[in-house]
This record gives structure tokens, C-alpha cells and sequence, in this order.
């Protein structure tokens, strides 16, 4: 007669594992998501139950998140002076000033044609929200 | 629980045993559960306060959760569900 195999002996003892806890779920979304969308997310009714049986209540009201903003902003040069430049902007900038302030620093100008004068300085002199409202 | 020694007799006044009886509660609460959102990979952690399965047996599968996108630009196109932890046992 043959002896059974030792993996078979050696788990027999063992205790039975137990489902997971946690679990992730990952999402697959088609298009860019542009910070304004909301994912909500909930166990369908009596559809999960512990060992005993009982199901699991759903949220109420359900788990809901922000999309994260995955569109970069863009700049639109509207109008131009002798030595200023308004700019408008897609969305709310952030830079590295204090407060997250767009600066001199964020912003590179160049004149693409030789000029008279050279160019000595850039800085941003004000900054509004208000095209966004 | 338990009897306090000779505190209870029957009708012939023999008291009652003290031994202590055992009595296993049922579970009878429902899991709960958390969802922590990871705005990075798009995703979701799920936690539930005990082990869980589908009512219909098995594992949990993605149809257990109910998930809607609410959004002019982006649309679902599905989603996955993949065990993330497993906790001590069941006992044999």
C-alpha cells in the first residue's frame, strides 16, 4: 500500500483561512478626468455577508470621491502692450510664491525678434480668479 | 455562567450544580465597512470590519460593489475587485 503524500499530512491541521478583509477595487474610466467628475461607490445590497450570514448594510448615503484634475492648464496670451501682458489661464494657477502665488519666477519671456532694448525683468504684477467664476 | 453554590435546591433540596455553563453567542452583526479613495491610480480600498464573502457563496467578486462615475468628461468603463489581506483563520 502506498503512504499518502506528506503535503497532504502536514496541511491537515492547519485551520481554515478565512476570507480577506480588504479588497481593492480598481477603476478603468474612459476620457481625462478634469477634477470636477464624482465617483461613488457602495456594496450592492445583501450581496456580501460575513460568516454567519449577515449582509453587510450599504452606505447611506454612498461613498462618494472627487476625480482627480488630469488636464493641465493652458495659457491664452488675450492681450499685449509695450510692456505688459495679460494672460488668462484655463483654470486657477498655482506657483511657487508664498501662499502658492504665480511670480516673476513661474513665468519665462522671451522676444522672439532682436529688439532695441533688451529684456531686463519679467513679473506678474496681479492675478485674478475672476474669469473663473 | 453560573450558580452561586448552594443558593439553588431542587424540591429534595439537593442544590444545584456550580459548574459554569458555556453558552457561544451568535454573531448576529452585520459587517461593516470602509472605503478609502486613492485619487492617484484611481482606486478604492474597501475594509470591512470582519472576513466577508458573496451571499451566494464564494468569493467576492466585483458585482458585490456598486460603483458610478459622475462626470461630463470621464465614464466608467468597469472595474476590478482583488483581495488585498487575509487575517488569522476560521478555525477547522
Amino acid at each position: 500500500m502506498r503512504m499518502r503524500g506528506c503535503l497532504d499530512l502536514c496541511v491537515c491541521g492547519l485551520p481554515r483561512q478565512a476570507p480577506p478583509h480588504s479588497f481593492v477595487l480598481i477603476l478603468n474610466v474612459t476620457g481625462t478626468p478634469a477634477g470636477a467628475g464624482v465617483v461613488t461607490i457602495n456594496v450592492v445590497a445583501a450581496a456580501v455577508v460575513d460568516n454567519q450570514g449577515n449582509a453587510a448594510l450599504p452606505l447611506s448615503p454612498a461613498a462618494s470621491f472627487l476625480l482627480p484634475d488630469r488636464v493641465a492648464p493652458t495659457l491664452v496670451a488675450v492681450q499685449a502692450s509695450k510692456s505688459t501682458i495679460v494672460v488668462n489661464a484655463s483654470e486657477p494657477l498655482v506657483g511657487s510664491g508664498i501662499g502658492g502665488a504665480v511670480t516673476g519666477v513661474d513665468v519665462n519671456v522671451s522676444l522672439a525678434q532682436a529688439p532695441a532694448r533688451e529684456l531686463v525683468s519679467t513679473s506678474v504684477d496681479s492675478l485674478t480668479n475672476s474669469s473663473f467664476l | 455562567m453560573s450558580i452561586a453554590p448552594g443558593t439553588v435546591v431542587d424540591t429534595s433540596s439537593k442544590p444545584a450544580s456550580a459548574a459554569p455553563v458555556t453558552v457561544t453567542l451568535v454573531d448576529t452583526a452585520p459587517p461593516s465597512f470602509t472605503v478609502q479613495f486613492h485619487r492617484g491610480n484611481l482606486s478604492a480600498t474597501v475594509t470591512f470590519t470582519e472576513p466577508v464573502l458573496a451571499a451566494a457563496g464564494g468569493n467576492l467578486t466585483a458585482s458585490a460593489f456598486g460603483v458610478a462615475v459622475s462626470s461630463a468628461v470621464v465614464s466608467l468603463a468597469g472595474y476590478t475587485l482583488t483581495p488585498l489581506e487575509v487575517r488569522g483563520g476560521w478555525g477547522v
